[in-house]
């Protein structure tokens, strides 16, 4: 049913959408903890940067990684005089495009968990004590576990049903830039429905079972925003 | 006043009955033609001749040709299909959804081979200097932007050039695929690759890096055939303007060649 090609795409897209989440999870923390407890007055403005990969067409957002890849580019002529390759067509230029294509859904259930467990506990745990990190450590990563959990599920599913951006920044390259997604659409685009079929069969129950897992969480925790 | 206010639900309603009914008639009239994106630039001109002859405009749909058959099958009522290349109109030919001995070859696409490596050596104009000349080029770069062969018909032509110069082992790790020919354009235009293959009808108004034709014969012809899906007094009409001088003109023009010339 699965080739050995699909399972090798299959197996790129995870890869992609672990290594994304990790890196999200790490970014997105100390971020959402600004945005959660910040008075600053242009935080407004940072949020609705945020989510502009929520509203934006993924190919805006491939389109303008490729013109800031190419080695004509500040950022992209500078990683490769640095490393000597080239972002575009690369694994590390998928990375990059997923971490913001996916940034929103890690932000946001994070700053929620951070603004809901409010500065209450955090300044009793200084009253006793305790040093910023070891508050962090001890007190809010377990009372924004839920957060946390959604967070990075979430990550991972969308970065596992990316294709816009792929599709103009990644060049299909097998067992580097080529996607499930992406071979799921060349199966159907040259007419061999049932090699789409088994393929999208597995994201479908992939994203489904994600998503169950999240609301089970949720539920369980009694949080839901 | 007040008795205007009230009427501007109805004026409102009859407006929209109006534009709606304008819509209709006019999505009904016009003939509809499904384009191979690859062909879109051309189609648009002989639009406009056509119509400047005093004829009704034919609406243009873009797209990739494997798309349209899909959606041709599903029930999408197009009159016309402009294909880019043969296998798929065949396709459509073979479930008797074309008017019988339409199809036929409108045009013949060439490739080009773009390098943005200005380093070209030049040692003559024979047939074997240009072969020597693609390999050279080949082997210099670093990456090489096709469209998916499995996909595009140009792509599938690059990979034929590539095989028949015996280099297809060497490149087999350096392709970089773009979902159609527009796409790996734009690979190398924003030098994100240093050369692909591209359409000659694209290359046209280029001015960086260096352009070498891809002679004809490392590939199988690149023919894009058209056919015809209903039989409408205006969808005849544009069809026999397809095939007719005039428009062949505009077709040689955008960089393609004829087919059987």
């Amino acid at each position: 049913m699965i080739d050995q090609a699909d399972i090798i795409a299959l197996t790129t897209t995870l890869k992609l959408s672990a290594f994304s989440t990790g890196l999200l999870l790490v970014l997105a923390t100390p971020f959402a903890w600004w945005l959660a407890h910040s008075q600053a007055r242009f935080k407004f403005i940072i949020e609705a940067v945020i989510a502009l990969p929520l509203v934006l067409p993924p190919t805006v957002l491939g389109f303008y990684l490729l013109l800031l890849f190419s080695p004509n580019s500040f950022v992209g002529g500078l990683y490769s005089q640095l490393t000597g390759h080239a972002l575009a067509f690369s694994f590390t230029g998928l990375v990059i495009g997923s971490v913001i294509y996916s940034l929103p859904f890690v932000v946001q259930p994070l700053q929620n968990a951070f603004a809901s467990i409010g500065r209450r506990p955090l300044e009793v745990a200084a009253t006793l004590g305790a040093a910023p990190l070891d508050t962090f450590r001890t007190v809010v990563i377990p009372l924004a576990k839920p957060g946390f959990i959604t967070a990075a599920v979430l990550g991972f599913a969308h970065t596992l049903g990316e294709f816009g951006v792929v599709l103009m920044i990644g060049g299909n390259i097998p067992g580097e830039t080529r996607v499930a997604s992406i071979a799921i659409y060349d199966h159907v685009e040259s007419l061999e429905y049932a090699r789409a079929h088994s393929l999208a069969a597995v994201l479908l129950g992939l994203s489904f079972l994600m998503l169950i897992f999240v609301y089970a969480t949720n539920k369980r925790a009694g949080v839901w925003r | 006043m007040r008795r205007l206010v009230m009427r501007i639900p109805t004026l409102y309603g009859a407006l929209l009955l109006l534009a709606m009914n304008v819509f209709v008639q006019a999505s009904q009239a016009a003939t509809k033609v499904a384009v191979a994106s690859n062909f879109s630039k051309t189609a648009k001109q002989l639009v406009e001749v056509y119509s400047a002859q005093g004829n009704q405009k034919p609406t243009l749909l873009f797209g990739s040709s494997g798309k349209h058959v899909a959606q041709i099958i599903q029930g999408l009522n197009v009159d016309i299909l402009l294909a880019a290349d043969a296998l798929r109109p065949a396709k459509l030919e073979a479930l008797d959804m074309v008017v019988d001995g339409s199809r036929i070859s409108y045009a013949r696409g060439r490739l080009v081979f773009w390098s943005l490596q200005n380093e070209l050596i030049v040692s003559g104009h024979s047939k074997a200097d240009t072969d020597q000349q693609l390999k050279r080029l080949l082997a210099s770069s670093k990456q090489v932007a096709i469209a998916n062969p499995r996909l595009a018909p140009y792509g599938l032509a690059a990979r034929q050039a590539v095989e028949s110069l015996g280099l297809d082992q060497a490149l087999s790790r350096r392709w970089i695929m773009g979902e159609n020919i527009t796409q790996a354009f734009q690979y190398v235009k924003t030098a994100n690759v240093d050369a692909g293959f591209i359409a000659r009808s694209m290359a046209k108004d280029l001015d960086t890096g260096y352009q070498l034709l891809v002679p004809q014969d490392l590939h199988e012809p690149i023919d894009q055939q058209m056919v015809l899906l209903n039989e409408t007094i205006e969808a005849l009409k544009f069809f026999a303007f397809l095939k007719s001088p005039v428009a062949q003109a505009i077709i040689l023009e955008h960089g393609y060649d004829l087919p059987n010339d």
